[in-house]
């Protein structure tokens, strides 16, 4: 055995030991030969196995050792980590917990009498033992807390819930408590220790401290056990965070909480004050904020004196401040531990509450300069750490790591926070930017001047970076401006953040109006006209800053010196615009208490001001879809958003489908070469065409404006088909391209249609679908046809097939089978030489899944109007020929590739569900396929298949047990052996226990089925066993199993036998 | 209806030219582009930069479509890349020469007889049920001058 330590093996050999251990785990009754390995052996890893050993053995035979075998094993153990000082720490570990284990399961069945012996034991060698033996007193202590509580580290003991969670109980009514005194006894005479503490005792100090904590953290069941010397604990380890959310049902006494609060308070600003914060410290003191600030409402804080308040919120400004530099360094230096970074997210989240309420009571707020202040520190301090010198820190980064997430992803909540504390203070927020923007402009301007005069596009590195630093402290300002002005609203309609729509009133005194509507429409800055800083309104300066970058990238890419263009900002600007026009362009007038007039003027419906810019943005996505800097697929995302946050809203929509610039975007695309444009961008547009067709509530206009827009696209397609040379000609290269790009542009239309166009849509593309369901045939050979063709159903499936009447649904079936059919007439019985054949076969079979998935989802959701049931196909017919046309191409290793596995069983499951009678016997040769990939998914995919499998198997019996004389149908003998053999895998312990209780309502309806066959083999199971223990084990288990259960079918019955099978 | 042919795209050349040029950024996964010289089939394509405010490039991982040899190319997205002319055809099998030669008939009843038998196991495949008295359709691969059954299935299309 001990020559698996060496590193010297062969895999053989190193299999052969593995097995070795493997066998020995599961020894029968191992307890003497793990003594005698435990006295000779001194290889650690050959103890550690053993202490595993012992730990299963105990679990399993605990019923059949006599209490003085308990007793004298524990002795033992308790010896044995006694005397051998040098033991590694993992064996030592896992010693103790085989202990502790055993002092649990002892105390459920003598309520504790034995550990409380033991516990006075270990008290002695705490307090009287030398140093080994209290750090031994420590760590029994510890493991025993940790088996009593539940944590993922403690072990399954073989106990339920229910008699874990009274052990618990149990526990936590006397002996917690009880160590919890000991500890801080402890504690409290190591206080008065003289100070400096030898080595010794910080480590015997470090357990003690740690068993406080467990018993601060511990997730009492009932809450009033402990209201002990807290305030001598406080003194020893101010630094331990649970203090700082001590409340509840601790404190009956409101002042007593007060009193403490109070006193915690003054020393958390000593500490914080007097001590400069470390990175790893910084994350805890920003979780005591968090609790301090989630445990006391802003009115009970007001009862604490005001220089209190004062100081306290003094003090977590400049840790907030702190942290936020921190991380800035962090990153600068681009270091791997993030704790500053972490601490500021943290330490972001209880300033919500603090500057929150500005306009209600003063008593249940925090005084309003103080949160002013606060704000603008924290504000500027952010903004600071965010842009490159004099006026910021931000180093430029010289190494750029391709995989680094968007900065809008990684610092999304952080920029959520900084823009309520911009919010809190727009007076200060918005100009602040504005101008921070324009200097940066002005820098650009000179960097464009040296370009042009030099007359050449090649310049240093130096000089690169000058460019990119501006570029980067453009974006930046952008993102917080964004999030300043608009909020992450999370499918709700977004709207005016009122702190804005207030400080839009406040300053339209001032404002002169003709002034920001031309600074709007001229795209100007402030630095540009002397003494328009007050007389044009804060929101429209910055729009208007963020129109004039896109005039300047315009210019730019026209002259040719688009290498000065940065595509990320360009795209950081796609974003704010989107946002913007989302919130503050043509705002339904009423959601609003107050409105300001300049807003409304400038943005407002039906104003010229908001035409002109509703086209303005139509021309920035017309431009960027042509643009050299448009080329990643997520800049292309923000574009197609900017122009679907214009049409998806119907009031919107409706001034959007008049506009000028709509309908030059829809000629502009449809005069590009099929190359010029992307795909995503021919989808995108489709997409916002489609979704501006709810526009209109009139029938026969909203066909009109469909039609007006499919039209060229099917004209297209028809003449490509009526060509009388199509069947030699449509496979040259150009066809193709042709082909495809109509496909693209159909799927976007129909990825767009909504409740009320989905008729006009279908009605309008329909017909195309017919005929791509016969080209599938014609372009097998082409799978990226083939595939936007199954996509394109997919799409229909996706967005409109719950909308389609029984007429619609009828037509729609029957292309899908046509689809299918012609699908399947190519792809059986191939083989394919093809280097990628098997992962082309992934990606088909995949949207085929998809496709059914989405077609079943009918027989659940079906919103249509008409009310009308089918006589003809169903949902569910469509779904069960598409298996029968999957099976034979899912293969073991296809179903090898997680995702496909997962849909394909999801798939299948759903379906015995949904429509059991097609499937279990209208179509019993497909059940039976499937059954034998339900077979394999049962034991081979992993556990997160099993539980699918075993769901399918309920459906399927719970089915067959009502259905009438089901033992006349050849599916009853189809499922039959599946009992038997789930049986097996339940008993051969196959099945992981996070699928065990799908698997128990699977084995009851199974039972249900075969009540006989379940005898016979239970029967058999016991008869086959020769060990006479084992074979009075699973006849009590058996018994035990269906003891009061009646098998007929009842959820309630199927339940009581789940609880019975859980606790087998 | 007629300059579906003729409009599209000038090759340059006197017409024989076996690729056509197309714009990197529209190219997309599963379609076809020259990597080295060689035609290939795109499994992988992704945008990479040069710095965070740098320009895109493409980076293009391709399968030869004949040896199924991966090659790699990195291509500023504005760029034109050449992509092949790939052809896919349909032929039934009507005989195999003594010396490894392929009979095959088109769908207009052209035959043809300069293709060997694949390699490795397809061929033996092909072979099997050649001699078992399968009907058989053979997938021609054609593009930049080269030519191979790349895929073969026993006809049930004829039987419906």
């Amino acid at each position: 055995m001990e020559q698996a330590s060496p590193s010297l093996v062969t895999n053989d050999q190193r299999a052969a030991a593995e097995a070795v251990f493997m066998s020995f785990r599961k020894t029968n009754m191992p307890y003497s030969i793990c003594r005698y390995i435990f006295d000779c052996s001194k290889v650690d890893f050959v103890l550690f196995e053993t202490a595993g050993t012992l730990r299963d053995a105990l679990i399993r035979d605990w019923i059949l050792l006599s209490q003085d075998q308990k007793n004298e094993l524990r002795q033992y153990l308790f010896q044995f980590i006694m005397h051998d000082g040098n033991m590694a720490p993992f064996v030592r570990e896992r010693i103790l917990q085989v202990i502790a284990i055993m002092i649990k399961r002892g105390s459920v069945e003598d309520g504790g009498q034995e550990r409380s012996n033991i516990l006075d034991e270990v008290e002695k060698l705490i307090f009287n033992g030398d140093l080994k033996k209290q750090i031994l007193g420590c760590s029994i202590i510890l493991a025993l807390m940790q088996e009593y509580s539940t944590t993922v580290k403690s072990t399954d003991v073989g106990l339920t819930w229910e008699s874990h969670y009274s052990a618990k109980r149990q526990f936590e009514a006397g002996d917690l408590r009880r160590i919890f005194i000991f500890s801080t006894r402890a504690l409290h005479e190591i206080q008065n220790l003289p100070q400096p503490l030898s080595p010794d005792i910080l480590t015997v100090l470090k357990h003690l401290l740690n068993i406080c904590e467990s018993v601060l953290v511990w997730g009492f069941i009932s809450a009033n056990h402990i209201l002990l010397t807290i305030s001598l604990l406080h003194s020893l380890s101010l630094l331990d965070v649970q203090l700082s959310s001590i409340s509840g049902s601790i404190w009956t006494d409101t002042n007593a909480r007060m009193e403490y609060m109070k006193n915690y308070l003054e020393n958390f600003i000593k500490l914080v004050s007097t001590v400069k914060i470390l990175d790893r410290e910084s994350i805890g003191i920003s979780t005591i904020v968090k609790r301090i600030i989630s445990g006391y409402t802003p009115s009970a804080f007001m009862q604490f004196p005001p220089a209190l308040v004062k100081s306290f919120l003094e003090n977590i400004t400049h840790l907030t401040c702190q942290f936020a530099e921190g991380a800035a360094t962090e990153e600068n230096l681009s270091q791997d531990d993030q704790m500053f970074f972490e601490a500021f997210n943290n330490i972001l989240c209880p300033w919500v509450p603090i500057i929150g309420n500005s306009e209600g009571n003063s008593n249940e707020s925090f005084p309003e300069e103080l949160c002013k202040s606060a704000s603008i520190q924290i504000l500027n301090t952010y903004i600071k750490c965010h842009i490159s010198p004099p006026k910021g820190t931000k180093i430029s980064d010289n190494e750029f790591n391709e995989n680094e997430e968007d900065d809008r992803i990684v610092n999304k909540e952080q920029l959520q926070y900084i823009g309520i504390f911009g919010r809190r203070i727009p007076e200060h927020s918005l100009p602040l930017l504005g101008a921070l923007i324009e200097d940066q402009i002005k820098e650009m301007r000179s960097i464009i001047e040296h370009v042009h005069s030099s007359g050449s596009c090649q310049w240093p590195e130096s000089f690169q970076q000058k460019i990119d630093a501006v570029n980067e402290d453009i974006h930046w300002l952008f993102l917080i401006a964004g999030h300043i002005l608009t909020v992450d609203s999370e499918g709700e309609p977004s709207m005016i953040p009122s702190e804005i729509m207030h400080h839009s009133i406040e300053q339209s005194k001032n404002v002169n109006m003709d002034l920001t509507i031309k600074f709007l429409t001229n795209q100007m800055l402030v630095m540009d006209v002397p003494g328009s800083e007050r007389a044009v309104d804060d929101v429209i300066k910055l729009v208007s800053i963020a129109f004039h970058l896109c005039e300047l990238e315009k210019k730019l890419i026209e002259a040719k010196m688009e290498s000065l263009c940065s595509p990320l900002l360009s795209g950081t600007i796609v974003w704010f615009l989107r946002e913007f026009s989302q919130a503050y362009l043509m705002p339904n007038e009423t959601y609003y208490n107050d409105l300001s007039m300049t807003l409304l003027q400038a943005f407002g419906q039906h104003t010229e001001a908001a035409n002109w810019v509703l086209n303005y943005l139509l021309n920035k996505v017309e431009h960027n879809i042509k643009s050299p800097l448009y080329v990643d697929v997520s800049l292309i995302g923000d574009t197609v958003g900017l122009l679907i946050s214009m049409v998806d809203i119907r009031h919107k929509a409706e001034i959007v489908i008049n506009c000028e610039g709509f309908w030059k975007l829809f000629e502009l695309q449809n005069h590009m070469r099929e190359d010029q444009l992307v795909p995503e961008v021919k989808e995108g547009l489709y997409k916002a065409f489609s979704l501006a067709a709810d526009a209109f509530v009139a029938k026969d206009k909203q066909k009109d404006y469909c039609t007006r827009v499919i039209t060229p696209t099917l004209d297209k397609f028809r003449n490509i088909l009526s060509n009388d040379n199509f069947r030699k000609t449509y496979d040259n290269d150009a066809v193709r391209l042709e082909i495809m790009d109509i496909l693209h542009k159909c799927i976007g239309m129909a990825s767009g249609a909504v409740i009320n166009t989905t008729p006009t849509i279908f009605d309008v593309l329909h017909p195309m679908l017919n005929e791509f369901s016969a080209l599938i045939g014609l372009y097998h050979n082409y799978q990226i046809i083939v595939h936007l063709i199954i996509q394109l159903f997919v799409e229909f499936s996706k967005k409109m097939l719950c909308f389609l009447s029984v007429g619609e649904s009828d037509k729609f079936y029957m292309s899908c089978y046509q689809m299918v059919d012609m699908y399947a007439r190519y792809n059986i019985n191939r083989v394919s030489l093809d280097s990628d054949a098997e992962d082309q076969c992934y990606q088909d079979l995949y949207v085929f899944l998809e496709l059914l998935t989405h077609v079943m989802s009918k027989e659940v959701l079906d919103l249509s109007s008409d009310g009308k049931t089918t006589t003809g196909k169903t949902a569910g017919d469509v779904c069960v020929y598409g298996l029968q046309v999957i099976l034979p191409l899912m293969t073991i290793d296809l179903l090898k590739f997680p995702a496909l596995c997962s849909q394909y069983y999801k798939y299948a499951g759903y379906m015995c569900e949904m429509v059991p009678l097609k499937l279990c016997i209208e179509n019993v040769d497909i059940f039976k396929g499937v059954l034998t990939t339900i077979e394999l998914g049962l034991t081979m995919f992993g556990h997160e298949i099993t539980p699918m499998c075993t769901d399918f198997l309920q459906s399927a019996a719970s089915f067959i047990y009502r259905h009438e004389n089901c033992t006349m149908h050849e599916a009853y003998n189809l499922l039959k052996p599946f009992l038997k053999f789930l049986m097996k895998l339940i008993l051969s312990c196959q099945i992981n226990s996070d699928a065990l209780s799908s698997t128990g309502h699977a084995l009851y309806t199974l039972i249900c089925c075969y009540p006989e066959e379940f005898q016979q083999i239970s029967m058999q199971f016991i008869n086959d066993q020769t060990d006479a223990s084992v074979i009075d084990r699973l006849h009590n288990a058996f018994t035990l199993l269906t003891t009061g259960i009646d098998f007929n079918g009842q959820h309630a019955m199927k339940c009581r036998f789940k609880n019975n099978f859980d606790m087998d | 209806m007629a300059d579906i042919e003729d409009t599209h795209f000038d090759t340059g050349d006197s017409g024989a030219s076996t690729t056509y040029p197309m714009q990197c950024s529209a190219l997309r996964k599963n379609g076809f582009v020259m990597l080295k010289a060689r035609p290939c089939k795109i499994v992988d394509m992704s945008t990479s930069k040069t710095g965070k405010h740098g320009h895109a490039k493409v980076h293009l991982v391709g399968l030869d479509i004949f040896s199924g040899k991966k090659y790699e190319d990195i291509c500023p997205s504005t760029h034109n890349m050449d992509v092949p002319f790939v052809k896919r055809e349909d032929y039934q099998l009507t005989d195999i020469s003594d010396d490894g030669y392929l009979c095959l008939m088109s769908d207009n009843g052209d035959l043809r007889e300069d293709l060997k038998i694949p390699e490795a196991e397809i061929g033996q495949q092909l072979k099997n049920e050649y001699d078992a008295g399968k009907e058989l359709l053979c997938t021609v691969l054609k593009s930049c001058g080269e030519e191979c059954v790349i895929a073969i299935k026993t006809n049930t299309a004829l039987d419906k």
